[in-house]
């Protein structure tokens, strides 16, 4: 009897307190819950997007950095290539231009004497000087001043005979003056070669 | 790769390939060529006396030359044919001395570019 009475004040009061309350107050209530919905998005939920996004953004940077890292690598690996085949290569040329020290002199004094002998021009006095190359131990330029004399057809002859050479023999300078007593030029030349094995 | 270009023992493939190149190219131009070339615009009483060729960085070849010549005139001619060749351009001339004791010829310092059909 007692709990029915309570039960039966309880619900009157719940009764009275719901008949106080308007569609007013409703619409306030849920005008407010919007607005914190609203809040919730604006401070929550868009900032968590915007995080992902710059999140997204980093991302792509750092795989647009992986590409040109990568692209750079294989650059690196093609000029890498490229400057083992150069060494490769200069050694070869190296090795085919050069005159082993050991034959050097040999080898030269028979090439001009040769030339010289076939294109019909007198050998005169011949001075060698052998220095290293600069930055480099094994390999040497020889330069031969040499006097020659004779007509201008042969020294044109002598010139082709190096010219044609197997040998890598560079004229580097070339004088000539007609003789007073003949025909003939008095031709100074300058002959660079290179050698290895110094 | 710069850094990789600069390590020394690449910088010495570099340079000796630079070397190297220096040199075909300076074996490159031919003796004979030069002299049947010069012989078409040589006149008859200038001859050449001293000549060297050079190669610059563009791999143009120019003729450093002495040139003697019987007379100023015998000079001028040769320089007018040189400057109306198609193979030797720009003559560039540098100096030049009279007769003397020794020398009986006028002698002039030349340079001209000369651009051979290798």
């Amino acid at each position: 009897m007692t709990s029915n009475s309570s039960s039966s004040g309880v619900s009157g009061a719940a009764r009275s307190f719901f008949r106080r309350i308007t569609k007013v107050h409703v619409l306030a209530v849920l005008g407010v819950l919007a607005a914190f919905d609203l809040l919730f998005y604006v401070f929550a939920v868009s900032s968590l997007d915007a995080r992902e996004q710059e999140m997204l953004a980093r991302i792509g940077a750092f795989e647009q950095q992986v590409e040109q890292k990568t692209k750079g690598l294989e650059e690196l690996r093609l000029v890498a290539g490229k400057v083992e085949k150069a060494r490769t290569a200069g050694d070869e040329l190296l090795d085919q231009i050069t005159i082993e020290r050991r034959v050097m002199f040999s080898t030269l004094v028979t090439e001009l004497d040769g030339a010289a002998a076939e294109a019909g021009i007198q050998d005169r006095d011949r001075v060698y000087d052998m220095e290293p190359i600069d930055g480099t131990e094994v390999y040497g330029i020889v330069s031969i001043n040499a006097n020659f004399r004779g007509e201008y057809e042969k020294l044109v002859n002598f010139l082709h005979r190096i010219d044609r050479s197997e040998r890598f023999l560079i004229i580097e300078s070339l004088g000539a003056s007609p003789r007073s007593d003949s025909s003939e030029l008095q031709v100074t030349m300058r002959i660079d070669t290179f050698v290895r094995d110094l | 790769m710069q850094s990789m270009l600069q390590d020394p023992a690449n910088s010495i493939v570099l340079e000796r390939s630079l070397f190297l190149n220096q040199l075909l190219q300076r074996k490159g131009i031919s003796w004979t060529r030069t002299f049947a070339d010069l012989e078409v615009v040589l006149p008859p009483r200038v001859q050449v006396m001293q000549i060297r060729p050079e190669v610059t960085l563009e791999s143009m070849v120019h003729l450093d030359m002495q040139i003697g010549a019987e007379t100023p005139a015998d000079f001028i001619e040769f320089l007018k044919a040189l400057e109306q060749s198609d193979i030797f351009e720009a003559p560039d001339l540098r100096g030049s001395s009279p007769p003397s004791e020794n020398q009986p010829l006028f002698r002039y310092q030349l340079s001209v570019s000369y651009d051979q059909q290798l």
